[in-house]
Order: C-alpha cells, then sequence, then structure tokens
C-alpha cells in the first residue's frame, strides 16, 4: 500500500512538472507569440537580424566567431556521449559551431519530447529527434514552435537542395500540409535502404537437412517443419526456432505472398490512386490463418509477441532462427555467413510480391526551433552531411584514421569492425550511424557502413519484385489530423490486440466478423477518406 | 475587534515556532498540489504550447467526448475498477490476517525470523518481479507450470492468457506488500494490554475469541482509517506494474486509465485530452472517497473530516 502511494505521488509530480513546465513556457513566449505566427516564413524574418558579419555562406569555417547552439535529440544505446563523438569534435574544429548537445537516451525519449514541446523551451535544433508528420502537422503547421525552412534551404543548402530538385519524389515526402518544408530527412537512396526487412534463411541447416531454399509458401512450412523436428544445428537439442519475426507490428509488411501491400508504410495497398486497407479483407484473413497454423505447430516464435528485443538480439547471435526478417545483419555478424536471402514467396496472390517498401527519405532527422539563435549556420552546419564528402565524413570519420578508400568503396579500419566490445558500439564513438535516423544521405557507396556484401546481396534478390509506384504517407491538414489521431490510437491498439489473438490462437476466426464490425465502428473508412483526400491534394 | 487581533497576534508571536514549522508543509501543498491545478483548465481547452495555458482556445467538452466515445473506454473503466477492487478484497484483509498470526506465535525468534522474511519482498524493484512472472510462466520451465502439470493440467503461458492476468497482478501484489503492510497492524497490536489476554484466559476463552474479541476490536480503528484511505486511491491502479506486465493480447484485461494516459497523453503529447482522462479519473476517486468517508462515520463513528 505504502508503495502505491510513492507511485501515486511521482505520478503527481510528473503531472506537476509538465504543468509548471508549461507556465513558465508561456511566460517566455509572450513576447514572440506575435511573430510567430503560424505558417510565416519565420526563416525570412529572422535572417537579416542574425546574418552578421562573421558568418560565411559559403566554405568552412561557418562562422568566423564561435558560436554555441544546442542540439536536442535521441542517443542510441550504442552511440557514445555526443559531445565524445570523433566526427563532431573533429567538426566542432572545421565549422567553429560548438553544439551543446543535449541528448536523450531512446529509452524515454518519446514522452521527454513531448514534454520538450508543451514546456515551449527549445533547443535550437532537433538533431536525431526522429520528428514525426503527426508531429510535423502539431508543432510545425499547427502551434509553429517549428521554423519553415524553405527559403534557407533554397540560399544556404546546396547539397540539400541538389536532391530535392534530383529526386522530386524526396522533397515531396518532406513538404507538410501547408506546403513548407520544417525537417529535414534522412536520405536513402542506397539499393538496399529501398525496402526495411530482408528475408533470411539459414542455408546451413538447410544444407545439412539436404533441403532446397523454398519458393512457396506450402514449401516454406516444409522446410520450417524439418528446422523443427531435424536438430540441424546438430547439438541434439530442440532449441532451434523456424521462423522468427521480430514484433507483432512486423507482421503487417511481410503480407506480400497474400497479396497485401504495404504502402504509406502501413495496411495500405493503393492501386489507381484509390486508398484501401485491407486489414478486413479476406486476403488479410488467409494470412493470419497461415501464420495461426505456424503459430500453433510451433514454428513461428512463440515469444514473438512479446516486443523483447533483448531476447530477439540473442536469438539471432546464437543463430537459433532458421529463417527470419531484418533490415540489417549488424546484430548477427557473427553468423551471416549461414544466411542468404532468397526471393519472395508465392502464395494465394499467385505471383512474387516484396511490399515493405520505402520511398528513400525519412521526415524529422534535423529541424529547428523557432526560436533558433542562428538558423542560417545551424543549416549551413547540417548541409555539409548531405555533399559527398561530408557525408562520408559524417558515417566513417576521418580518412586514414577510421578508414581507408578499398576499389574506391570506403572501408572501416578492423580495428572498429572487429572490436570486441562490438561492432556497432565501436562505431558509436566515431560516428552516429547506428539506429540510424541521423541527417545524412547513405548512398550505395556509404551504405557498406551498415549493410555488408551479404545483406546488399539479400536485398538485390528482392528487387525486382518491389511495387512500381511508391506512396508516403501523405500531409494532413491540423483538423483532419486530430480525427487522424483520436481513429489511430483506437484502432492500432485493437488491430495487434486482435491479430495477435488471432495469431498465437486466443480467438477463433469465428471472430473475424466482430473483428471487422469493430473496425468499422472505430472508423477505419473514415481514416480511409481522410488518407485518399491528402493523396489527391499531392497529385 | 482590535482587541481581537491584538490577541491573535499575541498568540502568533507565542508559538512562532509551531507556525514556522507548519509553514513548510503548507507551502509544499500550495506549491505542488494547489498551484498546478489551475493547468487542470487545458482539460477543456485545445492545448497550443506557444499561446500557452491561459492563450489556449477553448474546446469546451470535446476530449472528454473523445474519451466516453472510444472503443476502449467500457474496457478501461472497467479494468480499472475491476482490478482495484479485486486488489481491495484480496489484497486489504491479507496483512490484517498475517499480522493476527504473527501475534499468535509465542516463540520470539520464530516470530522474527517470520516477520522478517515475509516483509523482505517489499524491497524487490516492480521490474524483478514482473520478471520473476514472466519465468514462471514459461510454457517449458516455468514454475507455475510444473505445479500444474502435477494436477494433469496442459501448460499454458500464463502472462499470455487475459483471464490471468487480474488474478496474477494481485496475488503477486499480496505476496509482495503483504508482510510491510501488517507492520502497522503488528504494531498497533503489540499496543494491545496484556491483562485483557489474561482476563480472558482465566474467564476461559479460546484462543480464536481471543482474537476475535480482543484483537481484532483493538485494532479496528487503525483498519479503518487505512480502509478509507486506501478507497480514495481505488481508482489509481500501481502504473508500473501494469505496464510492463501487459502486452498485446491481454490488453483488453490489462489496459487501465493510468497506462492509456502514458500512452496517448505523454508519449504522443496529447495533453488536453489526457487531462481529461486524468480529471475524470480523479472526480470518480473523489466521489468514492467521500461515500466511504460517509459509511465510515455513519457506522463506526470514525472518519477522515
Amino acid at each position: 500500500m505504502k508503495k502505491r502511494h510513492v507511485a501515486l505521488l511521482s505520478a503527481a509530480m510528473l503531472t506537476v512538472s509538465a504543468v509548471t513546465g508549461c507556465g513558465s513556457g508561456t511566460a517566455n513566449s509572450g513576447g514572440q507569440a506575435q511573430t510567430d505566427v503560424p505558417g510565416s516564413t519565420a526563416g525570412e524574418t529572422a535572417a537579416p537580424e542574425s546574418a552578421d558579419s562573421t558568418f560565411n555562406a559559403e566554405g568552412f569555417p561557418i562562422v568566423e566567431e564561435k558560436i554555441t547552439l544546442t542540439a536536442y535529440g535521441s542517443k542510441d544505446q550504442n552511440h557514445a556521449p555526443w559531445d565524445e563523438m570523433t566526427v563532431f569534435q573533429k567538426y566542432e574544429e572545421m565549422s567553429n559551431i560548438h553544439m551543446d548537445f543535449q541528448e536523450v537516451p531512446a529509452d524515454g525519449f518519446a514522452e521527454n519530447k513531448q514534454l520538450v514541446f508543451a514546456s515551449n523551451e527549445l533547443p535550437d535544433v532537433f538533431l536525431r529527434a526522429g520528428l514525426t508528420a503527426n508531429e510535423i502537422s502539431t508543432y510545425g503547421v499547427g502551434s509553429g514552435q517549428l521554423m519553415v525552412l524553405d527559403d534557407l534551404l533554397e540560399q544556404y543548402a546546396p547539397n540539400i537542395s541538389r536532391y530535392f530538385n534530383e529526386y522530386p519524389s524526396i522533397r515531396q515526402t518532406c513538404v507538410a500540409s501547408d506546403g513548407h518544408i520544417y525537417t529535414i530527412p534522412t536520405i536513402d537512396i542506397s539499393a538496399t535502404g529501398r525496402m526495411d526487412f530482408k528475408q533470411w534463411i539459414n542455408t546451413k541447416w538447410l544444407d545439412h537437412l539436404g533441403l532446397s531454399v523454398p519458393t512457396t509458401i506450402e514449401e516454406f512450412k516444409d522446410v520450417l517443419t524439418a528446422f523443427r523436428d531435424g536438430d540441424p544445428n546438430g547439438n541434439g537439442e530442440h532449441d532451434e526456432i523456424p521462423l522468427g519475426i521480430r514484433e507483432p507490428s512486423s507482421v503487417y509488411q511481410l503480407g506480400g505472398a497474400f497479396g497485401l501491400g504495404y504502402q504509406m508504410r502501413d495496411t495500405y495497398d493503393i492501386d489507381d490512386g484509390i486508398v484501401h486497407n485491407w486489414l478486413c479483407d479476406d486476403k488479410f484473413k488467409d494470412y493470419l490463418v497461415y501464420l495461426n497454423e505456424l503459430y500453433s505447430e510451433k514454428l513461428l516464435w512463440q515469444d514473438y509477441y512479446k516486443n523483447d528485443r533483448p531476447a530477439w538480439r540473442s536469438n539471432l547471435a546464437a543463430e537459433l532462427f532458421g529463417a527470419m526478417y531484418m533490415p540489417y545483419s549488424d546484430v548477427f555478424l557473427n553468423c551471416e555467413q549461414d544466411y542468404a536471402g532468397y526471393e519472395p514467396l508465392i502464395g494465394p496472390a499467385g505471383v512474387k510480391y516484396w511490399p515493405d517498401v520505402k520511398t528513400g527519405a525519412t521526415v524529422g532527422a534535423y529541424a529547428l526551433s523557432s526560436t533558433c539563435s542562428n538558423p542560417e549556420a545551424a543549416i549551413r552546419w547540417v548541409d555539409y552531411f548531405y555533399g559527398d564528402e561530408g557525408a562520408l565524413f559524417f558515417m566513417f570519420g576521418i580518412e586514414g584514421e577510421n578508414y581507408t578508400i578499398v576499389d574506391g568503396m570506403p572501408k572501416l579500419n578492423d580495428e572498429i569492425l572487429n572490436a570486441e566490445e562490438g561492432f556497432m558500439t565501436a562505431l558509436g564513438k566515431i560516428a552516429m550511424v547506428p539506429g540510424l535516423g541521423f541527417p545524412s544521405v547513405l548512398t550505395d557507396k556509404t551504405d557498406s557502413v551498415l549493410a555488408s556484401s551479404i545483406t546488399k546481396e539479400a536485398a538485390k534478390v528482392l528487387e525486382p519484385y518491389l511495387p512500381e509506384v511508391i506512396y508516403a504517407k501523405p500531409p494532413v491538414s491540423p483538423d483532419d489530423m486530430d480525427r487522424v489521431v483520436a481513429i489511430e490510437q483506437d484502432l492500432v491498439t485493437y488491430r495487434d490486440e486482435a491479430v495477435t489473438k488471432f495469431i498465437v490462437g486466443e480467438w477463433g476466426f469465428d471472430m473475424w466478423d466482430d473483428y471487422c464490425a469493430t473496425l468499422e465502428q472505430i472508423g477505419i473508412r473514415e481514416l480511409e477518406e481522410i488518407y485518399q483526400k491528402a493523396i489527391d491534394a499531392q497529385q | 475587534m482590535g482587541n481581537r487581533l491584538r490577541k491573535t497576534v499575541r498568540q502568533i508571536r507565542r508559538d512562532a515556532g509551531l507556525y514556522i514549522i507548519l509553514a513548510v508543509p503548507v507551502a509544499w501543498y500550495l506549491i505542488f498540489k494547489y498551484v498546478p491545478m489551475y493547468g487542470l483548465q487545458i482539460a477543456f481547452k485545445k492545448f497550443n504550447p506557444t499561446l500557452g495555458i491561459i492563450g489556449s482556445p477553448w474546446a469546451g467538452t470535446t476530449y472528454f467526448k473523445q474519451f466516453f466515445n472510444s472503443y476502449y473506454f467500457a474496457d478501461i473503466l472497467w479494468n480499472t475498477v475491476s482490478l482495484s477492487v479485486f486488489t481491495m478484497l484480496i489484497g486489504f484483509p491479507a496483512p490484517i490476517l498475517l499480522a493476527l498470526l504473527i501475534n499468535e506465535i509465542k516463540n520470539t525468534r520464530f516470530k522474527k525470523a517470520v516477520q522478517n522474511i515475509t516483509y523482505m519482498p517489499n524491497f524487490l524493484s516492480v521490474v524483478v518481479i514482473v520478471s520473476m512472472l514472466s519465468l514462471f510462466s514459461n510454457r517449458d520451465y516455468g514454475l507455475f507450470n510444473r505445479i500444474t502439470s502435477v494436477f494433469g493440467r496442459e501448460a499454458v503461458d500464463f502472462m499470455s492468457k487475459p483471464g490471468y492476468f487480474q488474478p496474477l497482478y494481485v496475488f503477486s501484489n499480496v505476496w509482495q506488500y503483504m508482510g510491510f503492510n501488517a507492520i502497522i497492524y503488528i504494531a498497533a497490536l503489540a499496543g494491545v494490554d496484556a491483562e485483557l489476554y489474561e482476563a480472558a484466559s482465566i474467564d476461559g476463552a479460546s484462543r480464536m475469541q481471543k482474537i476475535l474479541h480482543i484483537s481484532i476490536p483493538s485494532i479496528m480503528d487503525t483498519i479503518l482509517i487505512l480502509f478509507i484511505m486506501r478507497i480514495g486511491s481505488i481508482m489509481t491502479v500501481g502504473f508500473e506494474k501494469v505496464y510492463l506486465m501487459q502486452n498485446n493480447v491481454t490488453i483488453s484485461a490489462s489496459e487501465v486509465i493510468s497506462t492509456f494516459i502514458y500512452k496517448n497523453g505523454i508519449q504522443k503529447g496529447q495533453f488536453s485530452y489526457s487531462t481529461a482522462v486524468g480529471m475524470f479519473n480523479s472526480v470518480i476517486n473523489f466521489v468514492l472517497l467521500a461515500g466511504a468517508n460517509f459509511v465510515s462515520k455513519k457506522t463506526a463513528k470514525t472518519s477522515l473530516w
């Protein structure tokens, strides 16, 4: 009972700190409320004031007299403290800009970010803060706490502008519902980055059992059964996990064999411009029946729905999975040579199809707050990382010290690749690469920092089967956004609950009609309409 | 009038020390409990951080309606209430029984040992408790399934069955906090006049009769006050443990108001909405507290106010 009071108290304190934070924020922003009217081009008005004589529009240093900017973002568990990273230390010397890093561990970041906005005590820049389309709509278009970057990018960011001009789809991804750009994306134009998950199968186990790579979902199930019963790792124990799916939410992007698309990186098909959410479709039911079979026969990882990343990683590293899905092989480098990619399986849809596609740009890697003290310098600071030379520097560090160029391709030094503490942790001391989400460009040349040659191979076999037209989630106006948030909050919770119950057999498929009726009741069709409207507005 | 004022000043001057001591908790309550209440108005406003709490536009009862119309509203309310009531029905009498039992132990060393062993789990982190539950529930090697298999039951992963969520939560709570919560009752029992027991023994009372007619009536006031205080927080289910224990499969049985606020309000930044939900929670809490207090006042003549 005591303990509960303590919990109650801490909850109360939390509310209090949030609320008092708001109070002081109000006082601070009183003066600027008029100048930062939502939607106004704050960049323009700020430009003449702070473009002091020490600012260089080109070349290094960016400013003659050292300035300090505060940078706020999410720190991956493999990152060293940001001010200790080789890249940032070196870059401070080059640019003459001191970044006062305020990084927050990824674990509590989601709520911390919301409190930063709610308290309106904003940093100068948001660096790797993972701002989502929803947040851009709320805090950019809505409350005007993010700065409009259109003019700044045009004037001071030649490298980013180059990508925007060369790849209109990347620019389009970044445009918010009011037509302005609020954040700079992570750009990934590498072949490997065109899809998220690659599918992997343990070829050593296949060889051991004398099996060939499956091509249909029936063959796939037979192979998984053989993995389960045949003790392919030869240790005499039934510790093999035939199929690994990382999370309950990963299910939706892997239904290609059943003809389920993953447009807007959600449960949507978009054919001839018609937006359709397939959560109630029979083909999705067929997919769930198949997964339910796999689960009940102990072919699918039995703990897949527990969101237990540490368990997932240790199973990966212990080579316990027969087949599984991963974007990169970085967490199972120790056994990656036993795995290989394979072509999409053929299922009821009758064609090979890999729906798990990405648009090449992920919004929210870098943004300026409306109170940024030196917007030009802040934009120039990040733009360098989008140039060829800068991207290499941002991801690999200093040539000669951290990497060398072999056959025209950058290669990290062996002491990083084979570091005792793990490759990713060693890399995290040099650069911000672990965990992605950083402001830079991944190309076929620079993506080797993440993608091993085996990963690139695995991506290559899937590439011919990606959908031709790729849609990103379109920007939605703040008013519609209120509805989207309200509907999706119930829809996503219910969907994940129901789908997991179908798969693990907690619900029988006689519940299917109830499930569909509930989705309708929550508002799945209204959601479809809102996205349809937004997609149409983009054309 | 002037006379009265002078009298008050004199009194304050006389007891200045006491007033200074009083000022600290009063200030604490004002700063941390009353002043923040002005922020509650954002439950009725569309909160915009740049405009601040006062400046944000009014939204009426939009957010309350949104919560009441939410698909999960009924589930969440039911889970919160049932989990609390269940926890209280089992969790409240348990320490009293334990205290009565410990009180009956005559061997001092054995008594101390029992007391220590039962209150130790109180100091374990909730994270540890939930990890233990997870391991015990494992289908292949878990303790619970080893026990049920003796009775020929099929192995199940208890953590992934909605029906087992509440029992697991409640009984692990009892196990963890029973010993610690018993301390206050043991202390109350220690204060009972030994002559009462001697007199009862002379009259030929059995042990059971002594417990029923001496021990329990002596600590009844303590029990009632603690009960009323517990009622006041009936809707406040411990957040951390529920959050750690829940997964997609058990969400229909495990989503409670506090986890709902955390996920939708704090993580997704819907401050107005979550304030509205929190306010709803507090109002129900207050009604329950007032009700329990009223009943207690009428029946047992003990009350908080």
